[in-house]
């Protein structure tokens, strides 16, 4: 089933041609929940509730831009909407407690493939991975995530270039990503000299 | 593998972000199109209903025992009595549960054109059920003239085991309205009896499933006591039950409801039968008799439970694997099956049966839950046998972890059981009898933790699960037969023949459940 077959099966409400779209678009979405969900459970409940919008808003898509870009972009709002729920997450959007988090490195499994950087965002605070999530990862800008977040575009900033040093620190202690020259030399020289 | 430059950061998040995928289960999608096609549930909830509903009714139709709140259709019309055969007519009513504990009811009688007394007693239940086969009034005590003295009474009736052990009498000669006769019931059934002087002492109804539609003062063991009544020309008014039952009906407390008194004098109107109508009733009654009906005596409804033990057996379809079995830890747990059908005595010895049962399996798995999902797979083969891995996440782990915790594998199931049973030795009330069904089952939901490629992890897919499968159940068991209803118990086994999960999962798994089944049947006479 060609995907102009699928839409237009979707906007006559026949099920065989959602079952189709959901089964051809639901595996990279559901990796899109993933990385903001706190589990597999929660990330299934927002696909579901996201290809539940899909499905009611199909008529809305007016063949502008990648139909994939337009579920996602309704994916991606759908999870934004479940974690504002969450008043744990409201609070991990804040300056004074994001600067103070933790980081549960050691817990990130040594894994291969796609999933290992996956699993690495993962591991940061929810208010830092979704900042992250949004800005790298989706490209919203951070006046759009400030926005979609109700936070200023500056949190939205400093939320994400925490993010970003703690993520980078992550994944080059899982010697998934290299240290840039400059940055590996400092460190040798810092080292010397307390030596 | 590959390493990339902090230099490309953005861009390294994009790239693998982009390539991971996960696949949802099917619970998703069900969720989604139940949701999007809300007239179309999903055919696994429509064919639960209509199971259950089946079910319902069948129980509903083998009971002779109707309960709810009572209510009579129709109220008690005309009432005549004539002649040496005392007669009564009852129009159809339906009876059904009455929770109140007594009831009195004022039913009002012309006594001035009533010379010889007449009495007149209605109503309802007995332990709140309403056996319309088995109304027999029996009186403790006579009956007697003086007893039921030409001033009217105040007829407190106790049926216990259908048999009226108190009337009691009381003068209402200070009755400021003597055009009424109090009847009062304690507790109990009810019907409208006649009752005249020189009354015999027992009296019966008969009726007709829940339409009563005649009741007769039989003239047998006191066929003389009959000789003297004298009712010729008496005058009975329409009685209205209607009303005061609806609002007994509507009585539980029981202190308030130990006596009650309604007064029921609306709609009264005097009526007597001609020569005519009375023989037209008589022959109705006489050639409108039930027809028998063959299947009664050979069908019957039965309900049962069954606690028991689930195991489970592994097996690995890969070639040279070790026995899957020895290298994890399983314990069995509790199940229990619940279920109803009906029964059918195809001879003496032999049953057949069917119904609709009610599963929950569950067994454990002993493992530990780390407090982050690791990287894990496991084996499928295609269906071209070709075997593969997917990858899967999980925090449980088989060989050690940060804290022990017990997987449970478990499964809701439906399934029919078809089968039949034969009895072995036959003593007295006892029967002892081998039985044998054979079960397609529906999986209505559970949860499947599977074991991993390397049996190092386990993970939670119960999208895996067969939504279908077949079980074969075996028992022998005693039955007791007593008060009408049949008593079993004895020891069941349950196999289920077709792998839990699909098929083509790399560990085949069968559930065994041992139990011991308690049933209950009864013939529908």
């Amino acid at each position: 089933m060609t995907k102009e077959t699928m839409l237009n099966g979707c906007l006559d409400n026949n099920a065989a041609a959602q079952e189709a779209l959901y089964a051809y678009f639901s595996p990279k979405m559901l990796g899109v929940c993933y990385r903001f969900a706190k589990n597999r459970e929660d990330a299934e409940d927002m696909l579901q509730e996201g290809f539940i919008k899909v499905f009611s808003q199909i008529h809305q898509y007016r063949n502008e831009g990648a139909f994939e870009g337009w579920i996602r972009r309704i994916v991606v709002h759908t999870c934004i909407n479940i974690l504002k729920k969450n008043k744990k997450f409201s609070d991990s959007l804040d300056i004074a407690y994001a600067s103070g988090v933790g980081i549960r490195e050691e817990n990130i499994p040594s894994i291969m493939q796609a999933k290992q950087v996956v699993e690495c965002i993962r591991a940061l605070p929810v208010g830092y991975r979704t900042v992250l999530n949004l800005y790298a990862i989706e490209g919203y800008s951070h006046k759009e995530i400030g926005q979609m977040l109700d936070i200023e575009e500056s949190t939205s900033r400093s939320q994400y270039t925490r993010a970003k040093v703690m993520l980078e620190d992550i994944l080059v202690k899982k010697n998934i990503l290299l240290k840039p020259r400059n940055k590996a030399i400092a460190d040798l020289n810092g080292s010397s000299a307390t030596n | 593998m590959s390493n990339f430059n902090i230099d490309n950061f953005e861009k390294l998040l994009k790239e693998r972000s982009d390539e991971f995928k996960m696949y949802p289960t099917k619970r998703v999608w069900y969720s989604i199109y139940n949701n999007i096609h809300p007239g179309k549930k999903w055919p696994s909830i429509a064919t639960c209903i209509t199971l259950i509903s089946i079910l319902l009714l069948i129980g509903f139709l083998n009971s002779n025992n109707h309960t709810g709140n009572f209510t009579v259709e129709k109220p008690l019309s005309n009432y005549s009595v004539s002649g040496n055969s005392t007669t009564s007519y009852l129009s159809n009513y339906n009876f059904s549960k009455a929770t109140q504990s007594s009831i009195l009811a004022n039913l009002p009688f012309d006594k001035t054109s009533f010379p010889n007394l007449l009495n007149s007693i209605a109503t309802v239940n007995h332990q709140n059920t309403f056996d319309v086969n088995n109304i027999n009034f029996n009186t403790g005590v006579p009956i007697t003239t003086s007893s039921l003295s030409p001033s009217f009474s105040n007829i407190v009736i106790k049926n216990v085991n259908n048999t009226i052990n108190n009337i009691q009498n009381n003068s209402l000669s200070n009755t400021t309205d003597p055009s009424l006769i109090k009847l009062s019931f304690d507790n109990t059934l009810s019907e409208i009896v006649v009752i005249d002087n020189d009354l015999p002492s027992r009296l019966k109804l008969n009726t007709d499933g829940l339409a009563l539609q005649k009741a007769e003062i039989l003239n047998d063991e006191s066929s003389s006591l009959f000789q003297n009544v004298s009712v010729d020309n008496i005058k009975l008014k329409t009685v209205s039950v209607t009303e005061s039952l609806k609002e007994f009906s509507s009585i539980t407390d029981e202190k308030s409801a130990n006596i009650i008194e309604k007064q029921v004098i609306k709609n009264n109107v005097i009526h007597t039968m001609s020569d005519a109508e009375k023989s037209w009733v008589e022959s109705y009654a006489l050639h409108n008799r039930p027809e028998p009906k063959k299947w009664l005596g050979k069908l019957g409804w039965q309900i049962y439970i069954t606690p028991s033990v689930v195991y489970r057996t592994l097996k690995n379809i890969l070639p040279n694997e070790q026995n899957i079995n020895n290298t994890i830890v399983q314990k069995p747990a509790l199940g229990l099956e619940i279920g109803g059908g009906i029964i059918s005595n195809v001879s003496k010895n032999v049953k057949l049966k069917t119904g609709l049962q009610l599963n929950f399996t569950r067994y454990n798995a002993e493992a530990y839950e780390n407090s982050h999902p690791v990287a894990t797979s496991i084996t499928i083969r295609s269906e071209m046998g070709q075997t593969y891995q997917e990858s899967r996440s999980t925090p449980y782990s088989n060989n050690g972890g940060i804290s022990p915790i017990k997987l449970h594998n478990e499964t809701f199931q439906v399934s029919i059981p078809m089968g039949m049973d034969v009895a072995l030795l036959n003593i007295d009330n006892l029967q002892w009898s081998v039985g044998a069904t054979i079960q397609p089952s529906y999986i209505i939901g559970g949860k499947s933790y599977l074991i991993s490629t390397d049996k190092r992890n386990y993970i939670k897919e119960s999208s895996l699960l067969n939504r279908w499968n077949v079980d074969a159940g075996f028992e022998t068991f005693i039955s007791y037969k007593t008060n009408g209803f049949t008593l079993q118990f004895g020891p069941q086994f349950r196999k289920q023949l077709f792998t839990t999960n699909n098929k083509n999962y790399f560990i085949q798994e069968h559930l065994n459940n041992y139990g011991f089944k308690f049933g209950i049947s009864k013939l529908i006479k």
